[in-house]
């Protein structure tokens, strides 16, 4: 019961800082309870570290407390200064949520049952991210040893959540690890369906969830307790919110969305090369497109304070293990490497049926409205997938591991990582309604409170 | 708009006929998670599932406040960081006795080590780990798992 308290209450610490923010819209949009999920607990999971910095080690009343205290400095902010703010805004009496959860249903029973079936993970689930956890709330004032399995120096955003929870609940509760990717799962649903809805017709942006959903690789990767879904969520939530500062000139959508990049950037390493991509994109974005440069500027405040965590880890708490695998520029000229890279992806991509046709229907779609994918804000996430390719690609070319196992480890997560942002591609580029794109410019009368 | 029309335009075509596609690898793409889901069901009902390293929890008792041990398994490989079977055993070890850290690469310098053998001889037998030190066992968990304290 605690576990779920816990996780509750980062959601609703969440809600609230997006619909309190001094920028915040009147809307009481169900977008805003999917991005309220993961920035809560991406929070959360900041919380916890800067307590364990600050003590040295893990205080679970500390953390506790440093949570009432945001809480109660918000509600207090609220009723202060908050006259211009919906008295309640719940999302729930929106009618598009129900109805997004009652279709979704037979999906998220099998969802569950999923999770159920694998309660403590996959592999890395256990040999790397909750073993984490584990250091950190048992190992006292040694929170920071470094394993010697650690070759990778992921950052920390899921072992921090879980130790969130457990710092809540008392104890070791097994029920957190197995709801964190639950709730991320449903909340990149979420953004996708009503993050589409923004250019497209629900009924369509409806489809593209649960397809999303239904793939039989995604519905399984997702609860493996492994942390590409929180790069998933983050990195779309980062893209709905970019598109929503470049449609409204928000200044809520601009801070938001640098602060899902730095959240992106707690992850993994992966999330920190999406990060610095997207970064980079809506610079030169802003800059051709003479965007005005203070929405920029809050993004890149947001960026900066959500990033803070992931400078800390890398670069103060363990930064012995900074030196990676050992990249290898010599490898760089080896063709039979090259060749194996592209026969594995294409071989992958086309021939696994797990990805229950994602691939062969979009390339097939963005091949044929290859148009629409340079037009608008969307070309950013167009550049953004091919660089993000290529990446991948010189990853696999030139880092000197046994290449058959590295593409069998690392591959299919990558290619999991940008999965919903790809069917918000596709489904954008399909069905893109010019009409509704115009229209929400100017928010009709009953889309405010 | 006619048949022939929309052939005309195979724009428009085509997005009246994506959503049916869509549709169509959706409903097959269930059918394949529930056929999933119902075996994975049927599995853990019959076999419930145990927290990865369960062999190794016995050892917790002693190892109480322990910072480090070394870790030795006497499966070998050429590249043992990629070897499915050395580093499944290793890190579920791991994860059942955090925080007390297993050295796995210098598993011998260690004066409490966790042996991890598939044979009976890999501790004192001929060709043994341990043959040129005199050590005292701790705890032997008869599953070729035992905790050993070496004395010199």
């Amino acid at each position: 019961m605690l576990s779920f308290l816990a996780l509750l209450f980062s959601i609703y610490l969440g809600y609230l800082l997006i619909t309190s923010t001094p920028f915040a819209d009147q809307k009481t949009e169900p977008i805003n309870i999917f991005l309220a999920t993961g920035f809560g607990l991406g929070v959360s999971s900041h919380l916890v570290l800067y307590n364990i910095l600050l003590f040295d080690q893990l205080n679970p009343l500390a953390i506790i407390l440093s949570h009432l205290k945001i809480l109660l400095l918000f509600i207090v902010l609220r009723n202060r200064f908050g006259h211009h703010l919906p008295k309640n805004p719940s999302p729930i009496r929106n009618n598009d949520l129900p109805i997004f959860f009652l279709i979704s249903t037979p999906f998220l029973i099998l969802l569950i049952i999923n999770a159920l079936s694998s309660p403590y993970g996959d592999w890395d689930a256990w040999g790397f991210w909750n073993v984490r956890a584990n250091f950190i709330f048992r190992a006292g004032p040694f929170w920071n040893d470094v394993l010697p399995t650690e070759i990778n120096h992921h950052p920390w955003l899921l072992p921090l959540t879980i130790v969130w929870g457990w710092s809540f609940a008392g104890r070791e509760d097994n029920l957190i690890p197995l709801l964190i990717p639950i709730i991320y799962t449903v909340s990149t649903v979420g953004l996708l369906v009503f993050g589409l809805s923004d250019y497209i017709e629900k009924k369509f942006a409806l489809l593209a969830g649960i397809f999303l959903l239904s793939i039989p690789f995604f519905m399984y990767h997702s609860t493996s307790q492994y942390a590409e879904i929180e790069v998933c969520y983050y990195l779309l939530g980062a893209c709905i919110c970019l598109f929503r500062t470049l449609k409204y000139e928000s200044i809520k959508y601009s801070f938001f969305c640098g602060a899902f990049l730095g959240l992106l950037s707690f992850t993994k390493i992966e999330g920190i090369l999406e990060m610095i991509l997207l970064t980079f994109l809506i610079y030169i974005y802003f800059l051709i497109n003479q965007k005005k440069s203070f929405l920029f500027l809050i993004l890149f405040l947001g960026m900066a304070i959500f990033s803070l965590p992931t400078i800390i880890v890398k670069c103060f708490v363990s930064p012995n293990l900074n030196h990676g695998l050992g990249l290898n520029w010599s490898l760089i000229g080896d063709f039979q490497r090259t060749a194996l890279i592209i026969t594995s992806f294409l071989q992958h991509v086309f021939w696994v049926d797990a990805w229950g046709g994602l691939w062969i229907i979009g390339t097939i779609m963005l091949f044929m409205k290859r148009h629409s994918l340079v037009q608008k804000e969307i070309i950013i996430i167009t550049i953004f997938i091919f660089l993000f390719m290529f990446a991948l690609f010189l990853r696999f070319q030139i880092t000197p591991l046994y290449l058959e196992w590295h593409l069998s480890t690392v591959l299919y997560r990558a290619l999991f990582q940008i999965t919903p942002l790809l069917i918000f591609l596709i489904f954008y580029s399909v069905f893109e309604d010019r009409n509704l794109s115009t229209n929400r410019k100017n928010p009709q009368p009953h889309e405010t409170n | 708009m006619n048949i022939t029309q929309r052939i005309r335009s195979p724009k428009l075509f085509l997005a009246r006929l994506f959503p049916v596609i869509i549709l169509a690898f959706t409903v097959k793409n269930l059918i394949i998670d529930s056929h999933a889901c119902l075996i994975k069901a049927t599995t853990i009902l019959r076999n419930p599932i145990l927290p990865p390293g369960d062999k190794f929890v016995p050892l917790r008792p002693y190892l109480i406040g322990v910072r480090k041990v070394g870790y030795y398994t006497d499966q070998t490989s050429e590249n043992p960081i990629t070897d499915v079977n050395i580093m499944k055993d290793y890190q579920q070890a791991q994860y059942a006795l955090s925080p007390t850290i297993l050295d796995y690469y210098h598993g011998l310098n260690y004066e409490l080590i966790i042996f991890n053998c598939s044979s009976k001889d890999c501790i004192e037998g001929k060709g043994g780990a341990l043959r040129d030190h005199s050590f005292a066992p701790i705890i032997n968990l008869n599953n070729g798992i035992s905790l050993i304290r070496k004395l010199k």
